[in-house]
């Protein structure tokens, strides 16, 4: 499949490219009091009010880091809605793709697109630092580096059994 | 393909649905107009079951086939008129129809739905009709002459194609059951002849039938009975040839033979094939391919003659079959692709009716299904577009210097963006018939039910509104509606007994007005009885007694949307539950609409519903809290009043432990925008001048706001000094401390409760798009959708009723803790505040009387003083008053010391104004210099600091020291007297209890009766009197009516059956009226009498006393 791949810290992540409607610079959003800390707000993208989340603290680091210096470099990767996905693969919407209205997960920087053979994606190591097991759909190596491939859904929350 | 059976499926249950939608209201048509009814409507009704059947039967939904062919059978008697309509006859329709609902709404749980009931009943009414009604005798078709050998064709083959427009449409004549009863012979025909029939039947397995029709007599039944026959045919299969053959209908009236045979092909069975037809069974004969015929035939395939083959797949691959049939020559069989055959859209588009209904409502407009989803994308980016072209707008003003043809390209834009969005939303719009249309059919069987005659009126049903709101609007209406046919209309014998016709009247409309929707529904009925529904009310507890007596008869009526309650004298199946009318408000505020109800007695009632043309777009105030801004929904929001910080210790203060804003007589629980949602606070801390150019700048984005607030009817108390007087507001503000520091309070209605939300800024009033809230924040009951705002940032709409709930604002403790909680202090600061004139006397003090004790204020001209016999005397309107100047009769001259540029505005302005006193025959007024202000405000009055005689105390307003004179005293120590002897009470050795909230009339009712000699205790309520009665003994009561905690007659009340009983007691009030009075006197008291008249209140005093 292929991934889209960007990077958060000393991380290295990867989304299902159909996932992914787009990619924006980050821009300011409106925040939702109220709303957990890894919710960062929301944007208007082309008159769509989109969920922005805040990737950084959802993955369990405790502190969303210097506000604002590294928010203005950051980018937004907006996926796609499930009715989306749904004229592209109904397999893929049905199993991954839980969200119904459009979010984004602020990232830190874009990496390449890869393509990776299903076969070599590999269940989470006991040793993974930086990141929850629980988000991890899978890891992959490349070039040395640990390519995780995140589960989007259980990173918006909508995954019931790992949540928290 | 499992996928693709669900959408064939899909397809069966809208068409279905859209079949069901116009066989009800044909339904109610047929009951309405008996057998007069248009034989078109009828043939529609037959049309729709029979599509129904049809395509169910292609899914195997036997259920539903099942019903619909029993329907059908029933409306086919009634189309043959050998059935009357009676009401029997279309109530067991209407049941059958709604079994037929409830199959078609859930098609996969159809095959479990039990309609034997339904099917029974209109079997029965058939059979029955079968004996009393027998259907025309037809004629028994003579055998044809049997010929063995095949016909003479005629060349080319028959065109069985009647002019589709001509076709009555459907099929299954159920006379045709009992028609022959005597075995028919059966043409055979010589299949040889049609070789592309046979091709195509080999192809896709088809069988060839013969089937025999019997022939009426009379032409035009004939040319009937075969039409339907040939367009049922034509749903399962296709007409090969007949015998004897023709081309046209003429042909076929010409046609001698009493019978007629058809060769049909089908790829359905035979024992399908009869049911469906509804022939005999010796009727139709299976014809075997004749022997080689499939080869042949196949061969004729393989190597395909140009022509055949031609048509064969033009047939095929057309959809339309209506037009290919059309199309076809004559020599071409008609075709079918089995494969379609079975498909809901095949069945739907064999609908026999098809032709008939386009040849009678030929300017059907074009319509298109688009989905919600596309909609809502379209608006979505016309929004965008508006937002693009706003900024294009912006930048075209430089642009344009450098290019001037720019300026004409932008305006184009602009047109074209509006048109765009007007229109697309207007897609979005449906007509309110969707809602409106299946009212007949709901007060038809409620009216049988309940035993009445109602008709229905709808008009307007073409008014659009939006699909968010049409989809919300039937509950409520539906609602509304039933309440109509059980409460409102009464029993035929009753309605005749008033001169009503037997019927009741109610009419459902919608209209366009102020660019709100109204729907209102009018009936004839009883109307509702205001005093009733306060009884009712009462005896719910929906409201108090106290509530009862001052509430107006609007009010009284809208406690039916009051929650919990219901007008029903008992529980009935159709309505009276108690869950209701509030549900009905409810349902509509949150479409941000308003009910209104209007009720004569005995004359019927009227509610209306205003609604806005749509959801999407709602008219907001933008505000700040922290440094966020939000969008309030205007409609709720009531009025905006600015506090400043220095007078919010005054305005706000804590109830309990919460915050409430004294307003006018109101007490509104206050929530903190900021607080709630718990937003990081900012104040600015700054110096002087950034703190001023803050404040201005709120000004102007406040006198924005107002503008905008006040086109929509709300009124602004944009009063930073307390005092509600609205014509004040246009004063300049400059007395104001501009460094003050000023809060917004919005005050909302939730439900007819209101409460004030405090925000930071009021920013604009603006209409937003109203987009739904993502579901990540559904938990959060503070907000109910987002927008987004001119400047293209999101922002959250707030929703009143969640952010109540979220501030726990719990409105029965909010009167609770009014009526209980307060320290004394506050209670009295809270209760009934007195309406004040403020006027400077000449010697520079500041007097305060109560309105009520003011007959009127005249200015008058300094020259209109006149000294008579050594008095001042002002000649005014041609009578002579005494002129009195309040601080000379008092003796505080000297006391004028809080004006010291007194020389210069007397020079200003030398009119003085003067009081008349609201006292029976005093000619005579005070003079003062002039008028300060009129306050509606709460005395906190102090006897103790200022005393003099003919001086009730003094209070602070707006820190300035206010005396309150006793008028009657001043009057009295400046010797006037009015022409009748005041009342003789000589009180003195007698105890009087003086009962009252309100400390300024407290001390005013003492003074009088202590300046008759009585000795006066004091109490502020009903409860403390009864402490003090029990305390002491009391040789007179007078108390106020209106007070918190127990009021003069909950005082009353309490000391019925006690000894005090025999003290007589007094009501003072601050309003009297007749009404009034008579509750007094039941309630056991002497007399009922102004608050302020001391000759009134001595009057009845001594009256007491001469017994």
């Amino acid at each position: 499949m292929l991934v889209s791949t960007f990077t958060l810290g000393d991380l290295y992540l990867g989304i299902d490219i159909l996932l992914v409607r787009e990619i924006n610079r980050s821009m300011e959003c409106t925040p939702v009091p109220g709303s957990p800390d890894y919710i960062r707000g929301m944007l208007n993208i082309r008159g769509r009010v989109i969920t922005l989340f805040d990737l950084k603290s959802r993955l369990c680091w405790s502190k969303p880091d210097v506000v604002g210096e590294t928010r203005g470099k950051q980018y937004n990767v907006i996926m796609k809605t499930r009715d989306e996905v749904l004229k592209i693969n109904h397999e893929l919407a049905m199993t991954k793709c839980p969200w119904e209205d459009p979010v984004g997960l602020a990232v830190d920087q874009l990496g390449d697109v890869r393509d990776i053979v299903d076969d070599n994606i590999l269940p989470p190591p006991a040793n993974l630092t930086g990141i929850s097991a629980d988000f991890v759909h899978g890891v992959v190596e490349f070039e040395r580096n640990l390519l995780i491939i995140l589960d989007v859904a259980t990173v918006l929350g909508l995954n019931n059994q790992a949540s928290s | 393909m499992a996928e693709e059976d669900d959408e064939l499926l899909g397809m069966f249950v809208q068409e279905a649905t859209e079949h069901l939608e116009t066989i009800e209201p044909d339904l109610l048509t047929l009951e309405e107009r008996g057998d007069g009814t248009d034989p078109e409507i009828i043939n529609r009704l037959f049309r729709s079951v029979h599509s129904i059947k049809g395509s169910a039967g292609f899914f195997g939904l036997s259920s539903i086939t099942k019903l619909s062919h029993t329907m059908e059978n029933l409306l086919g008697k009634v189309r043959d008129k050998s059935m009357s309509i009676s009401p029997a006859v279309t109530d067991s329709l209407l049941s059958g129809l709604d079994k037929l609902q409830t199959m078609i709404h859930d098609v996969s749980a159809s095959e479990s739905v039990d309609a034997s009931e339904q099917i029974a009943t209109i079997q029965a009414i058939l059979e029955g009709s079968g004996s009393t009604l027998p259907p025309p005798p037809k004629q028994v078709a003579p055998p044809p002459t049997p010929k063995a050998a095949p016909e003479p064709e005629p060349a080319p083959a028959p065109e069985s194609e009647p002019e589709p427009a001509e076709d009555p449409l459907d099929a299954s004549s159920a006379t045709e059951d009992s028609s022959t009863k005597k075995p028919v012979p059966i043409k055979t025909f010589d299949l040889d002849k049609y070789p592309e029939a046979i091709a195509e039947a080999v192809t896709h397995g088809r069988r060839f039938f013969s089937i025999t029709l019997d022939l009426p007599p009379g032409k035009e039944e004939r040319i009937d009975l075969f039409n339907t026959t040939k367009s049922l045919m034509e749903s399962v299969g296709s007409i090969v040839t007949t015998d004897p053959a023709f081309q046209s209908n003429k042909e076929l009236e010409a046609v001698t033979e009493s019978s007629l045979s058809v060769l049909l092909s089908t790829v359905l069975e035979d024992d399908l094939l009869l049911s469906l037809l509804q022939v005999a069974p010796d009727h139709i004969q299976k014809q075997a391919l004749p022997a080689g015929a499939a080869q042949a035939a196949m061969a004729r395939k393989s190597a395909p003659p140009a022509a055949p083959a031609v048509q064969t797949s033009l047939a095929r691959d057309d959809d339309d079959d209506e037009e290919a049939q059309r199309t076809k020559s004559p020599h071409t069989p008609r075709l079918r692709k089995p494969k379609y055959a079975p498909s809901a859209k095949r069945g739907a588009a064999a609908k026999p009716g098809a032709p008939t209904s386009k040849s009678s409502s030929p300017t059907v407009e074009e319509t298109l299904r688009v989905s919600v989803s596309l909609l809502d994308e379209l608006i979505n980016n016309a929004g965008e577009l508006v937002l693009a072209r706003n900024q294009l707008s912006r930048a075209a003003v430089e642009v344009q210097a450098k290019f001037p043809h720019f300026g004409p390209l932008v305006q184009n834009l602009d047109s074209i963006t509006s048109r765009i969005q007007e229109r697309v939303m207007q897609a979005r719009m449906q007509p309110v018939s969707v809602v409106f249309n299946k009212f007949p059919r709901i007060v038809r069987d409620l009216a049988h039910k309940l035993g009445k005659k109602i008709d229905l009126e709808l008009r307007g049903g073409d008014v659009d509104l939006d699909k968010s709101v049409i989809e919300h609007l039937s509950d409520p209406l539906t609602h509304m509606i039933r309440n109509v046919a059980d409460h409102a209309i009464e029993l035929p014998q009753d309605r005749l007994a008033c001169n009503k016709p037997e019927a009741g009247q109610v009419e459902l409309a919608a209209y366009h007005e102020n660019g709100m929707v109204n729907i209102s529904l009018a009936d004839d009925g009883g109307g509702i009885d205001a005093e009733r529904v306060k009884a009712k009310a009462l005896e719910r507890g929906v409201i108090t007694e106290r509530q009862a007596d001052t509430m107006s008869e609007e009010d009284a009526l809208d406690l039916i949307f009051a929650p919990g309650f219901s007008m029903a004298k008992k529980i009935s199946d159709v309505s009276g539950r108690g869950v209701g009318m509030d549900v009905v408000r409810t349902n509509i505020e949150k479409l941000g609409g308003t009910v209104q109800i209007l009720s004569k007695v005995g004359k019927g009632t009227t509610i209306i519903l205003k609604l806005p043309l749509t959801l999407a777009i709602i008219p907001a105030m933008i505000v700040s809290a922290g440094n966020q801004r939000f969008a309030i929904p205007e409609i709720g929001l009531v009025e905006i009043v600015r506090v400043a910080e220095s007078d919010r210790a005054q305005q706000i203060e804590i109830v309990g432990n919460a915050p409430v804003l004294r307003l006018r007589n109101m007490l509104l629980p206050l929530v903190d925008l900021t607080d709630v949602l718990n937003i990081p606070r900012i104040r600015s801390n700054g110096d002087g001048p950034d703190r001023r150019e803050r404040l201005s700048d709120r000004r102007a984005s406040f006198k924005k706001a107002q503008d905008g607030v006040l086109n929509n009817n709300v009124t602004i108390n944009g009063n930073g000094n307390g005092n509600g007087n609205g014509d004040r507001r246009d004063q300049p503000t400059d007395r104001r401390d501009p460094h003050t520091l000023v809060a917004y309070v919005m005050v909302l209605n939730v439900g007819g409760n209101e409460f004030g939300m405090v925000v930071d800024e009021v920013l604009d009033s603006e209409e937003i798009v109203v987009k739904p809230l993502p579901a990540f924040f559904k938990d959060n009951p503070c907000f109910s959708a987002t927008t987004i705002l001119g400047d293209g940032s999101v922002s959250l709409i707030i929703d009143y009723a969640g952010l109540m709930e979220q501030a726990q604002i719990n409105f029965s403790n909010v009167e609770r803790a009014t009526r209980m909680d307060l320290d004394e202090e506050r209670r009295a600061a809270l209760r009934e505040r007195q309406n004040i004139i403020l006027l400077e006397t000449g010697t520079g003090l500041i007097m305060g009387i109560v309105h009520s004790m003011v007959r009127r204020v005249e200015k008058i001209s300094p020259k209109l003083l006149d000294t008579i016999g050594g008095l001042p005397y002002v000649r005014y309107d041609g009578k002579t008053f005494r002129a009195i100047y309040p601080d000379h009769v008092l003796g505080l001259e000297g006391m004028g010391l809080s004006r010291n540029s007194t020389d210069t505005e007397e020079e200003e302005d030398l009119n003085l104004c003067m009081v008349v006193p609201n006292i029976p025959d005093i000619q005579a007024g005070l003079i003062f210099s002039r008028i300060l202000d009129t306050r509606e405000t709460n005395i906190d009055l102090d006897c103790r600091a200022i005393q003099a005689p003919g001086l009730f105390g003094s209070a602070q307003i707006d820190d300035r020291v206010v005396l309150f004179p006793d008028v009657n005293a001043v009057f009295e120590m400046a010797g006037i007297r009015p022409p009748w002897l005041p009342p003789q009470v000589e009180g003195a050795g007698f105890r009087a209890l003086v009962v009252d909230d309100t400390p300024f009339l407290r001390v005013l009712t003492s003074n009088y009766l202590s300046s008759v000699g009585f000795e006066v205790d004091q109490a502020e309520d009903g409860q403390a009197a009864i402490g003090m009665l029990n305390r002491g003994d009391y040789d007179l009561l007078v108390t106020d009516l209106n007070m918190p905690v127990m009021d003069g007659f909950e005082l009353a009340n309490e000391l019925n059956g006690t000894p005090h009983a025999e003290i007589p007691m007094i009501a003072t009030t601050s309003s009297i009226s007749s009404e009034l009075e008579d509750r007094c006197t039941r309630a056991g008291f002497v007399s009922c009498v102004p608050a302020i008249d001391k000759n009134r209140l001595l009057k009845v005093v001594s009256t007491l006393r001469t017994r």
